[in-house]
Parts: C-alpha cells; structure tokens; sequence
C-alpha cells in the first residue's frame, strides 16, 4: 500500500480496500523499521496516530469524509502541535510542548489526516542540507551518504523513503523546493500569504511560507487545496476566496507561454543538470507549450539581498527566545543578562547564532540604511525583473538547484557555500511568488528537480502544468532502491 | 572628500553621516567588511548571545566572509529604488482591540522553567 500516491490511497479507502487504521500501521511499522538510518522524524506520535485513524475510520463510515480523510501525513517540526514536542530542530525548544496547533496544522486535522509525527529540520530552518538540526543530520534515501536538502529535509526524506504519503514543508529561500528536488519529490511554495503562518515557528517572516511535499503535482494540489486560505490570525494571510488547486489538473497547456531566464543556465550549472532540463523543456514544447527566453537579470543580487533579509528578520523574531517563558533554560544563572545570553548562547547552534549576529549588525545603529534599506531595494529590483518577465511569460522554468545531493559534511565548513545552492530558489520568496518543484530525471542515480514559478496567486497553472507533464513521464514514479 | 551618506535612523529621522570619508551614493563610506574578534564581542553582546572565547576567531571569519558576499549589492545603485518589506506591497491588517482569546495563563506557563504565584521567575534584577 506504501507504494502508490496519495490520491490512490483516498480511492483505496473509498472503496474499502483498506481502513485509516490498516494503512496508519503500514506506516508507523516502516518508519520504526526503517528510520534508524535516515532519521527524518524527530518524534513518532504513534499513539496519537491510532487514535486520529480510528475517528477517520468513523467518518469514513458515517460519510462524513473529504478525500483526504484517513490519509497519514508527517508535519515539519516548526508546525506548532497542540500537546506534542515541537523543537524546530533546535536544542531551544527541545523541551517546548506546543499549547496549541498551527493553522495548517488544525486545516489537515479538520480534512481528517493523520499525524504520524514531527520531521527533522534545519534548525529554525536555517540551512539547505538538514545538517544543522540539533537531532543530526538526516540521509537522503537515494544515497545515506548525501543530504536530503534542507531545510524541510526530514519531510522529503520520509516522503522519498515511503515512510509517509505526504509531509508538509515551510520555504523561506527554498526549503521546500530544495529538499523535493533532491529527493525526487513534487513540492510547492505557495504565493506569499496563501497559507496561514500562525502556529509555524517564524523564521523570515516576511519570506515565510508552508506547502506540501507529496510524490506528484496531483497529491500536492489535493494537499494544498486543504492547506491554503484566508486565516484572520495571520496578518499578512491573503483575503481571497478558498480555491480549489485540483480542479485545472487536466487542462490543456497548448500555447502555455514558458520562459527560460538565461541566468539560471550559466555558470555555476553542473551541466548534466542543464542536459536534464534541456529534455524536460523539450517535453513540454510536445504537449504545446510555447517556450522563449527571458531575463532576470538581478538573480546574481538575490543571495546577497536574502542575507540580509532573512537574518535581519530573524534576529527580530529569535529574540522571543530569552529563557523566561518558554524553552530552553540556562542552569545557575547569575543575573539577568547571563540568563539572557547564556540560555540564547547554549540554546542555537552556530549557524543560528551566525545569522542572528549579522541580522544584529546589519540593524545595529549606522548601519541600517547600508545592510537592511540597500537590500530592500534590491528586493524591488528583483520583483521588478520578475514582473517584467511575466509580459512575456506565463510561467518560468529552470533547474531548481545548480547539483544534485551533495555529500554529508561537504558544504559544512563554508557557510557562504552552502547558501549558493539557492540560488535559482531565493529570488523567489524575496518577490513573494509561487514556485514548485518536480522530478525531472537523473544524473547518475541522483534526482533532478525542475522548478516552474508563476505569478502571484498562479499556483493551479504551475500544478497544471506540472501534472501535465507528470502524465507523460515517468520520473516522480521512481523509488530509491528498497522504498519501491 | 566629504561623505555625502545620509542614514535614516530608527525613529524616522534623516541625518547626515558625517565621518568623512568618501562612499558612494547611497553607501555609507565606513562600512566595515571585516570585523575583529572585539567587533563579534559587541555583536553577540547587541544579541544577547553568550559565545565562548575560543569560538570568538571563527565566527569573525565567517561573519566576515558572510559580510563581504553580502557586498556585491553595492554593485548597482539603488538610491532612485524604494524599499520593498512586503513581497505584494500590502499592508498589514488591523483588527478591532477587544479580547478575543480566553485566559491560558496556567497551559501557557507550566511551559515555563520557573513560575511562582503566576509569576516568572528570574535572577533578581533590582538590589534592595
């Protein structure tokens, strides 16, 4: 049953074939079989889980259910869990039992998923390897030796490793679409404000968002679908109407305007890669699709703009973390500023501190205009190449990461190289767009992500698109070897 | 040369830079691109993040090299760009101030790691 999408478990419990229950132990039997050499979850909520299967079961039986009903699912360990740990991958909040539940996470609820636990995770999400977490590093299941990506690492790596249907994400410079391409997985980054942040522990608040990582653009739409919405707690979430993500699947893509951005296939490209997009371009020039190239020709500033963004923000929203309320606590603290510093000082790791100091530095007095004012406008610029490529396009395609897994520990020592590997994914949530990434081939036996960003609010187009070309390819079917 | 940067300060207010020293248009001419030991001291102090000494030398070369990437923004002018802080320039939303949570004093702080009479407990602050 591990073996097919999550749309065909909604069909298979439909008819019966299986109950929430049956298919809920499937699951949790694999993950303690099996996650002891990946270490995607941080916690099993096993109990929880039976007991959430058996009310889907219940509803299923009343005909009280949506499609998604019974269906498991594992939430990224920033997504706050009413009564269960949520650590954010982070020794500061190893002890935090969230009082309440995000608002993705209650939505999933309400649609009747089941919760089979918390996945590992950069800490705080900082980083694009998972190598961070304060829980270790987790494997990618294509190859133990190599990361999953980060920071939704432990999400994709139980999805790939079919230890769950379906995980959910957050992505904040790529987080989400990263780790989907490096493991062979259909994940989307939805428009800034599509999905709630209440309850997910912030990062980059104004970068911040949740999405679905699943086995295929149609699983991701479902999800999505359940995920997205108004939500009047968070106050940057979009006031429009609720959308159903699944119901242009199957549209024609005839005449779909696709633009190539020359700066994503120069340099800095391993070349294999640029072979594999080449082919899936080709692809999609065969179901209709119109392609050209185009310019974003401010790509080059998004790394350096986000780094100042993003630990700008952050140092704002980690200051909540004083050792007082909630969270780690330092022992023995002589004062106040030594509970303060020591508590924050042994809580994050370092490449937490390292971001919470330069967002300090470029906020500190004098220095405001130079880091955090000049990034806000290369900000715009970035928006504006985007909007201009939009007259031209209706959707944006290229690689989704310039390699393939790297190796555990090969990017560790070098902070500024690790935050290269996003690239082609950072421009997009500095101009706040939707973007989603799918499975597009190999190199070697190593996946390869594709990434199609649209315009604002553009979500159903890209999964449009997406499932279209997933019904003609075989890629996002693939296993690693002994998950199939 | 004179530096011809203006800083918008915290509270609102534009003022002059004054240094001295020659920058570009809409850079101060002062920046530091490499910071030293003493500089990570103050910062971690601005943080409230207790480092310990010997890790002092590696973060300085990494928030160096972080800060010296960072640097290449300063390879287009921006000064006729305006800031953008919301990727769909909206405005945040306000809500009526009437209570619409109910009290969750004792869930909220039986997270904490010491509370007595519904108060938290810290290091005392003030010398009687």
């Amino acid at each position: 049953m591990y073996k097919i999408s999550l749309i065909q478990l909604s069909r298979a419990l439909d008819r019966r074939e299986i109950s929430s229950v049956e298919l809920t132990e499937i699951y949790l039997d694999r993950i303690a079989r099996m996650d002891g050499k990946y270490n995607s979850f941080i916690t099993v909520t096993a109990e929880l889980a039976g007991a959430q299967a058996r009310e889907a079961d219940q509803r299923r039986q009343a005909g009280n259910n949506g499609p998604l009903t019974g269906i498991p699912i594992a939430h990224k360990d920033i997504f706050c869990t009413r009564g269960v740990k949520t650590s954010c991958g982070s020794r500061m909040l190893d002890n935090f039992i969230a009082p309440y539940d995000a608002t993705v996470v209650e939505k999933l609820r309400r649609a009747g998923m089941v919760m089979l636990g918390k996945t590992n995770m950069d800490e705080f999400a900082m980083g694009s390897s998972n190598e961070t977490s304060f829980y270790g590093p987790v494997r990618n299941p294509w190859d133990l030796e190599r990361v999953p990506g980060g920071s939704s690492g432990g999400s994709a790596c139980a999805v790939a490793a079919r230890l769950a249907p379906a995980a959910t994400g957050t992505d904040t410079g790529g987080s989400i679409r990263q780790p989907a391409a490096l493991c062979g997985l259909t994940g989307i980054k939805p428009t800034y404000g599509a999905v709630s942040r209440y309850g997910m522990i912030a990062y980059a608040s104004s970068l911040d968002q949740g999405g679905p990582i699943a086995r295929s653009a149609e699983d991701t739409a479902l999800l999505l679908t359940a995920m997205a919405g108004f939500d009047a707690r968070d106050s940057t979430s979009a006031e429009r109407p609720a959308e159903d993500y699944s119901a242009h699947l199957d549209d024609s893509i005839e005449g779909l305007r696709i633009g190539l951005p020359r700066e994503f296939f120069g340099e800095g490209l391993d070349s294999q890669i640029g072979v594999v997009i080449e082919s899936a371009v080709k692809q999609f020039e065969r179901l209709g699709a119109v392609v050209s190239e185009i310019s974003l020709p401010n790509t080059r500033l998004s790394i350096p703009a986000y780094y100042v963004v993003a630990p700008a923000e952050c140092s704002s929203n980690l200051a909540r973390f004083d050792g007082v309320r909630y969270g780690y606590r330092c022992h023995g603290a002589a004062d106040i500023n030594d509970l303060f510093s020591r508590s924050r000082g042994e809580g994050f790791g370092a490449e937490v501190k390292r971001r919470i100091m330069i967002g300090t530095y470029a906020l500190s007095a004098g220095y405001y205009d130079a880091y955090y004012l000049k990034a806000q406008r290369i900000r715009r610029l970035i928006r504006d190449d985007f909007q201009r490529a939009f007259a031209e396009a209706d959707v944006i395609l290229g690689p989704t990461s310039p390699t393939v897994a790297f190796k555990l520990g090969e990017k560790t020592d070098d902070p500024v190289t690790m935050y290269l590997s996003d690239i082609y994914t950072i421009s997009i949530n500095l101009a706040g767009l939707p973007a989603l990434s799918l499975p597009a081939g190999f190199v070697g036996r190593l996946p390869v992500g594709l990434q199609l960003i649209g315009n604002h609010f553009g979500e159903a187009r890209l999964l449009n698109a997406a499932h279209r070309y997933q019904q003609v390819t075989d890629w996002h079917l693939r296993a690693p070897e002994g998950c199939g | 040369m004179q530096c011809n940067y203006r800083f918008t300060s915290r509270q609102g207010f534009e003022q002059a830079c004054g240094c001295g020293k020659f920058g570009i248009p809409d850079r101060h001419g002062d920046l530091k691109m490499t910071l030293e030991k003493t500089d990570v001291e103050r910062i971690a102090w601005l943080a409230q993040l207790k480092l310990s000494d010997n890790d002092l030398p590696e973060y300085a070369r990494q928030l160096s090299s972080i800060l010296a990437f960072v640097e290449q923004m300063n390879t287009v002018d921006t000064v006729s760009v305006a800031p953008l802080a919301h990727p769909l320039e909206l405005s945040l939303r306000l809500r009526d101030d009437v209570v619409t949570e109910g009290d969750q004093r004792e869930a909220f702080q039986a997270l904490a790691a010491h509370v007595e009479a519904g108060l938290y407990c810290v290091p005392k602050v003030i010398d009687t």
